[in-house]
Order: C-alpha cells, then sequence, then structure tokens
C-alpha cells in the first residue's frame, strides 16, 4: 500500500472504530429528531382540559350569550382541545374585578372576560387569565370577534351567513416554477436548510478532528518520525481524506438512518407528526434532482478546503486554547451563511447572495442553499464552483506550506509574525 | 570503506544564531558512530538536516550514496529515533508498530510478524494488543526503539536511546544495538552518556557550539591522546625501589587494589621502563598504559565551549 494509503486508512479507522464516532453516528440524529419533534409534541400532549369562564357583561344584549354560545361547550373529539364552562355577571366591572381576581388566583376560575359597553363601536375587550397567551385565549378571541362582527351585521340589516359566504377564504397556493418544473417551496425550503446545515455540521466537526490529529502529531513529535516517511504534503492529504472517508462512513449511516425514518413516517403519518400529504414523495424529488450533484461537489470541495484549513491549525498550535486564538479565522466564514440564512431567503438570488457566492470560504455553503431553492443559474453554479476549486486548491497548498513548516517547529507558538516568517521559508 | 552517511560542510543558521557551521563527518557502514556534545551543540539538528526534515542552508549530505532531500526513497532504508519521543497513544501496540513499518514500505502481515518477535526481543510479548497509552514510560520508549529498527534499515539515528530508562533496560538496548551492528547495520548515537558511547562506539564525534571539535577511529583518538601512565600488577604486592629509575619516573602511586600507577617522565619512556623491570626480574603480573577515557577527550575538547543558556537552536523555525 502507498503511504498515502497508509495515512489515509489509520486516519480514517481511528475515527471510525472508536466509541465516539458510534455514538455521535447514532445520537446526533436523534438529538435534531429530540429537538425538533418536542415542541410539536408537546403542545399535542397539553391533552383535554376545561376552562371555567366568567363572562363580565357590559355589552349590548345578546353579545355575551353569542359569546358564549361560540365557545365549545362539550370535551372535543379528539385526544386535545380546551371545552369551556362559562358564567355571565351582569355587573360593572369597577365592582367585581378584585373579587374575580382573588377567584382567578386561588384557581376557582381560570378566566374572567370583560366585555365593555361599547364593544361593538369598537371598545375594548379585555381578558384576565392565568395563562394568556394560551390555546383557549385565542379561542375566547375568536369568539368575541365573530359574536362582535354578527352582532354589527345583524343590527345593519346584512344576514351574517350571506356575509360568511361572500368572505369565504380563498385557496391560496404557492409554486415555485424551477429548471425542472413547477414544485411547492415547502420540500426544497426543508432540504435547504436540512442540507446547509449537515454540511456546516460536518465541516466543523471533521475539521476539528483533523486539527486535532495534526496537533497530536506535532506536540507529541510524531511528525519528526513521519516527516521520514513521507512528505508533509501527502500526510496532510492522507489525513484530509482519511477524515473524508470518516465523514462518508457517518453520512450514509445518517442516509440509512433517514431512510428507515422516512418509513416511519410515512406509516404513521397524520398520527404522530404534522407531515402535508405528498411532502415525503416532494422531498425525496428534490433529493434526486440534478442539484444533488452540485451539492456533493460543492460539499466535497468546502469539506477539504476547511479539513485542510484546520488541519494546517493544528500543525502550528500546541493546545486547544493557543488554537482558540486563531479559530474565529476559520469558523467566521463558515458560519455567515449559516447566521444569514434568514436574509438569504428573502432574496437567494439579491446582492448578498451574489457576493458571498464568489467568496470561496463562503460558498461551499452558499451554493447548496441557492441550489436546493433553485436561485442560481446553472451557469452560474458551474462557473462558481470553478473558481472556488481554484481558490481552494490555492489555499490548500498554502495551508500545505504551513502545515509542512509548522508541524516540525515544535516550541513555536502560532503568531502572526511567525506566520508570515513560515510562509516565507516555505 | 564505504560511508553510510557523509556530510560535506554542512551549515545551519537559525535567526541570529548559528545551529552547525561547516561540519563535515564520515560515518563508515557497519560502525557505531557516537555524535557527542553538550546542550545545544547542534546534534539534533545535524541528525534531523541529514535526515531532510529541516533545510540545511548549506552543504552536502549523502545518506546510503543520496540526496535525502532529492530522493526521499532513500529514507526507507533508515530508521529514527528523536530525543522526545511519541506515538499515537490511543492506537494499539502493534497496530502502531505496523503503521510505521507500512510507511518504511513493509507489507503488512511482515511488520505484524517483525513488530511481534521486537516485542518479545524487548520483554513486551504481552503488551502487543493494548493501547499505547496503557502502558509506563519506559515501555512505550522500547516499542518507540522497535519502531526505529522494525523495517531491518541499514542505517539508525538513536538520539539519546536510553534516557529515562532504567539500568537493566539500558543494558537490554545496548545489546540490541550491538546486535544491530553484528547484523552489519550502521548506527548513529546521539547522546550525554560517556560510558555508554565508549562500551559501543567504534567512532566518534564530538560537536560543540555547532562545530566538530574532534572525530575518528576512538581507538585511534586514545592512542593519539594516551597519557604518559602506566599501571602496574606484581604478584607478590612488593615495593620496586623506584630511586633507582632516577627522573625517568615522575611519579609512582600505589592504589587501592595494591597496584601502581606509574606516571612516566617522557612519552618514549616506555621501552626503557620496561627493560628496567625485566632486568630487576620484578614479578609483573600485568601492565597497562593507560589510555583517555572518552569522558576526558570530551571534557579536554568541549571544556568550557558548552552552551548553556538561550533558546534550543533546532526548535527554531
Amino acid at each position: 500500500m502507498s503511504e498515502l494509503g497508509v495515512i489515509l486508512r489509520r486516519e480514517w479507522k481511528e475515527r471510525v472504530f472508536s466509541r465516539t464516532f458510534f455514538l455521535s453516528t447514532v445520537l446526533t440524529p436523534l438529538f435534531f429528531v429530540f429537538v425538533a419533534a418536542v415542541p410539536v409534541l408537546a403542545t399535542r400532549w397539553e391533552g383535554r382540559r376545561q376552562m371555567t369562564l366568567v363572562i363580565v357583561d357590559e355589552a349590548p344584549p345578546g353579545v355575551a350569550a353569542a359569546v358564549a354560545a361560540r365557545l365549545p361547550s362539550r370535551p372535543p373529539a379528539g385526544r386535545r382541545g380546551v371545552w369551556f364552562r362559562t358564567e355571565t355577571v351582569h355587573r360593572p366591572l369597577a365592582q367585581v374585578r378584585a373579587g374575580l381576581e382573588a377567584r382567578v388566583r386561588r384557581q376557582e376560575i381560570d378566566a374572567f372576560l370583560w366585555l365593555s359597553p361599547t364593544v361593538v363601536a369598537g371598545g375594548p375587550v379585555t381578558l384576565w387569565a392565568r395563562n394568556p397567551a394560551g390555546e383557549a385565549a385565542e379561542q375566547i378571541r375568536a369568539a368575541v370577534t365573530e359574536a362582535v362582527q354578527r352582532h354589527r351585521l345583524t343590527a345593519a340589516g346584512i344576514d351574517p351567513a350571506e356575509v360568511a359566504r361572500l368572505l369565504a377564504p380563498v385557496r391560496f397556493e404557492t409554486l415555485q416554477v424551477t429548471r425542472q418544473g413547477t414544485r411547492t417551496v415547502g420540500p426544497a425550503l426543508a432540504l435547504a436548510f436540512l442540507l446547509t446545515f449537515v454540511l456546516y455540521f460536518l465541516t466543523l466537526t471533521y475539521g476539528m478532528q483533523a486539527m486535532q490529529s495534526a496537533q497530536e502529531e506535532r506536540t507529541n513529535r510524531i511528525a519528526e518520525i513521519l516527516a521520514t516517511s513521507v512528505r508533509p504534503s501527502r500526510l496532510l492529504l492522507g489525513k484530509v481524506l482519511g477524515v473524508a472517508g470518516a465523514a462518508l462512513v457517518q453520512i450514509g449511516a445518517w442516509l440509512a438512518m433517514g431512510w428507515v425514518a422516512f418509513r416511519l413516517i410515512d406509516a404513521w403519518r397524520g398520527s404522530l407528526l404534522p407531515v402535508p400529504p405528498g411532502f415525503l414523495a416532494e422531498l425525496r424529488a428534490a433529493l434526486l434532482q440534478p442539484m444533488a450533484l452540485g451539492f456533493v461537489a460543492f460539499a466535497l470541495v468546502g469539506f477539504l478546503l476547511y479539513s485542510t484549513l484546520f488541519a494546517a491549525l493544528g500543525a502550528t498550535t500546541d493546545t486547544p486554547e493557543e488554537a482558540q486564538r486563531f479559530f474565529w479565522v476559520l469558523f467566521l466564514p463558515l458560519v455567515i451563511p449559516m447566521v444569514l440564512q434568514g436574509a438569504l431567503l428573502q432574496d437567494p438570488a439579491g446582492p448578498l447572495a451574489q457576493v458571498l457566492t464568489w467568496v470561496p470560504l463562503t460558498a461551499p455553503l452558499l451554493v447548496p442553499f441557492r441550489l436546493a431553492l433553485d436561485a442560481i443559474p446553472t451557469g452560474q453554479a458551474a462557473a462558481a464552483f470553478a473558481w472556488t476549486a481554484l481558490a481552494v486548491a490555492g489555499l490548500a497548498w498554502v495551508a500545505g506550506k504551513i502545515y509542512r513548516i509548522g508541524i516540525l517547529s515544535t516550541g513555536q507558538s502560532l503568531t502572526w509574525r511567525n506566520l508570515r516568517q513560515w510562509l516565507r521559508a516555505a | 570503506m564505504d560511508d553510510a552517511l557523509v556530510l560535506d560542510r554542512l551549515q545551519k543558521r537559525f535567526a541570529g544564531h548559528v545551529a552547525v557551521r561547516e561540519l563535515t563527518l564520515r560515518v563508515p557502514r557497519g560502525t557505531i558512530y557516537g555524535l557527542l556534545g553538550p546542550n545545544g551543540a547542534g546534534k539534533s539538528t545535524t541528525i534531523r538536516m541529514a535526515l531532510a526534515i529541516l533545510a540545511r542552508d548549506g552543504g552536502t549530505v549523502r545518506l546510503l550514496g543520496a540526496d535525502p532531500a532529492e530522493n526521499r526513497e532513500i529514507l526507507r532504508r533508515v530508521g529514527y529515533l528523536p530525543e522526545e519521543r511519541g506515538l499515537y497513544k490511543k492506537m494499539r501496540v502493534l497496530d502502531v508498530m505496523v503503521f510505521f513499518a507500512e510507511l518504511k514500505g513493509m507489507d503488512r502481515r511482515a511488520a505484524r510478524a517483525a513488530a511481534e518477535r521486537w516485542l518479545e526481543r524487548l520483554g513486551l510479548p504481552e503488551w502487543g494488543r493494548q493501547k499505547v497509552q496503557a502502558l509506563s514510560k519506559g515501555m512505550q520508549q522500547k516499542v518507540q526503539f522497535a519502531v526505529t529498527v522494525l523495517h531491518r534499515p541499514e542505517l539508525v539515528f538513536l538520539d539519546e536511546p536510553t534516557s529515562g530508562l532504567d539500568p537493566i533496560n539500558q543494558e537490554l538496548l545496548r545489546e540490541v544495538i550491538e546486535e544491530l551492528r553484528a547484523a552489519g547495520t550502521t548506527v548513529v548515537l546521539s547522546t550525554h552518556n560517556m560510558e555508554q558511547a565508549e562500551e559501543l562506539c567504534s567512532h566518534v564525534a564530538i560537536l560543540a557550539r555547532g562545530e566538530k571539535v574532534l572525530d575518528g577511529d576512538l581507538a585511534a583518538l586514545k592512542r593519539v591522546h594516551r597519557t604518559d601512565e602506566v599501571r602496574l600488577w606484581l604478584d607478590d604486592g612488593a615495593t620496586p625501589p623506584w630511586s633507582e629509575l632516577g627522573a625517568a619516573v615522575r611519579q609512582a602511586q600505589p592504589e587501592r587494589d595494591g597496584s601502581w600507577t606509574v606516571r612516566l617522565a617522557a612519552d618514549d619512556a616506555l621501552p626503557a621502563f620496561l627493560a628496567w623491570l625485566a632486568e630487576r626480574h620484578l614479578p609483573v603480573r600485568r601492565l597497562e598504559r593507560r589510555e583517555p577515557r572518552l569522558r576526558e577527550l570530551y571534557v579536554a575538547r568541549v571544556g568550557g565551549t558548552a552552551t548553556t543558556a538561550g533558546r534550543r537552536p533546532d526548535e527554531a523555525p
């Protein structure tokens, strides 16, 4: 086996056959599923409960009764939801407010609602509750709005049912016209976020591993022995490719887990997670589109770039603390496309996106994002790739020089001055 | 004789400091060559330049007939044990040995078999499957030694190979180094341990402040620098009539073991002294002309030139 192969295999084996690798492969997707699913499931599992509401009625006759009538008074059919037991008090608020607040505090009632005398003309309606931001408060607001609107319509001699029919909402749908066809935006958007995040996560994680590996070889003086067997540039290449190989295994494992998850979600759709019909099919289709090729190409280039740069950082520092001082130089361009995702989403072909597309350190994460949204012409993506690959080759060459000098210069800490010296000496 | 290593006017300068100055050396094949000198003398820098780990500023290197900076393949036939040692701590001992041997071009299976043999030879047969970090420092040092010689190199550079080892393991490594030499391997031994160097080395070079102050065949060097002292053992423990010799003997001093250290008046006075012993029929059991110890040569040559302060020159870029 060639020396490059020997280095590559060692780097790969050290990562893949470790407990940390196994745990991160299994636990990382579970962690993200947990983070994504818990809020959804938590609201779903709020359960069924009855709410006691006192209506302080100073409104024109009929309004309070209409409000009460619009609130559900029986348990809902599903596994969750709120229903109300209402009492109406026909006295001024000032007389009953203190007493009702005390009852809320004692948890004898959950809330009280004041309908002011001028409610129909736009006067105030106020809800006092222990939790005025929950689903129940939203139901009460909707009931009051509807009751008041119907009152106004009736007073104006208009049939509320007719108005409701006339003002029924339209079914508005957004479709994206892409080079490959027309599609809904949801799956593409989900894919763009997911892929960019996975790329960011892998680049950072494995870049750090390349850094630690180079640091170990520098501080343990292993590099000195290696230097009598293999050129530092080959050592760096073997290291980066070995790390990339480990990342591929992890991606493969995640794809397999994703496939299983697809099947499970398909089977349990609607009962466990709110997945719209057709979403999974469109997500599959989006994954298989030609843009996947672009994504893989940029992912590869970005991965090689950052692994090389991180390895160079490791080769020039003795401790993680020392590396930390220069870490931001690499971390910042990596994180920019993540931080600006919101702004980029508003205009994925706008000036900001255009500029970052041509910056080699941000392109590997940004262009896949734009590709997933079909917001970059093929020609521009290809040109950006060629430019990024060229710049990456140049940067990797410089990083290789730094690596070669740095890895054998133990006792010399990384400073801007030393960096300049090493580059001159390289 | 064919030389395993030839350095010609080798030069290395770090910022404001000459680490190695115009160094010329020849290491004959099949010898154990001692590279001696105080801290900062330039020994490690010389070795690193010889192995093309460090770029040289001037001079030439012929390592097994080739310049390693231009022909890196030649380094596959060389082993190197650096002074500051390190192995991959989380790898298993056998795996790390096989890894380094494969980098030197050895077949995986052959490397594994050789690694097992070396572990056996160094008294670590049961440690092959353990992780390096589970081994004591001394054990790790022996593993690193095995890594250096596993691929049967023709030339081995050992930088302080026994430092930090207990006397038993020092003796074990000394035996192994002798075995290597007997098998035809050339060994360049950088050390501070003069007794060890004297015991092992057939040739030495003494460096001080980056310059060579003495080099050559150790026996010849001792002859050249021999003293005018002889040690005399007599069978009956008698005191010879030294006064008869007059000015030919400067001093005769009894030793604890009953022998005599005799300081002759001149280097060429020995034949006359031997003739006098025969003439007096003194019962000579043993007579030895005392040659200088390597330590004495070292101290005499290095003396006050030893560098003590400042940055290690070989740590600069």
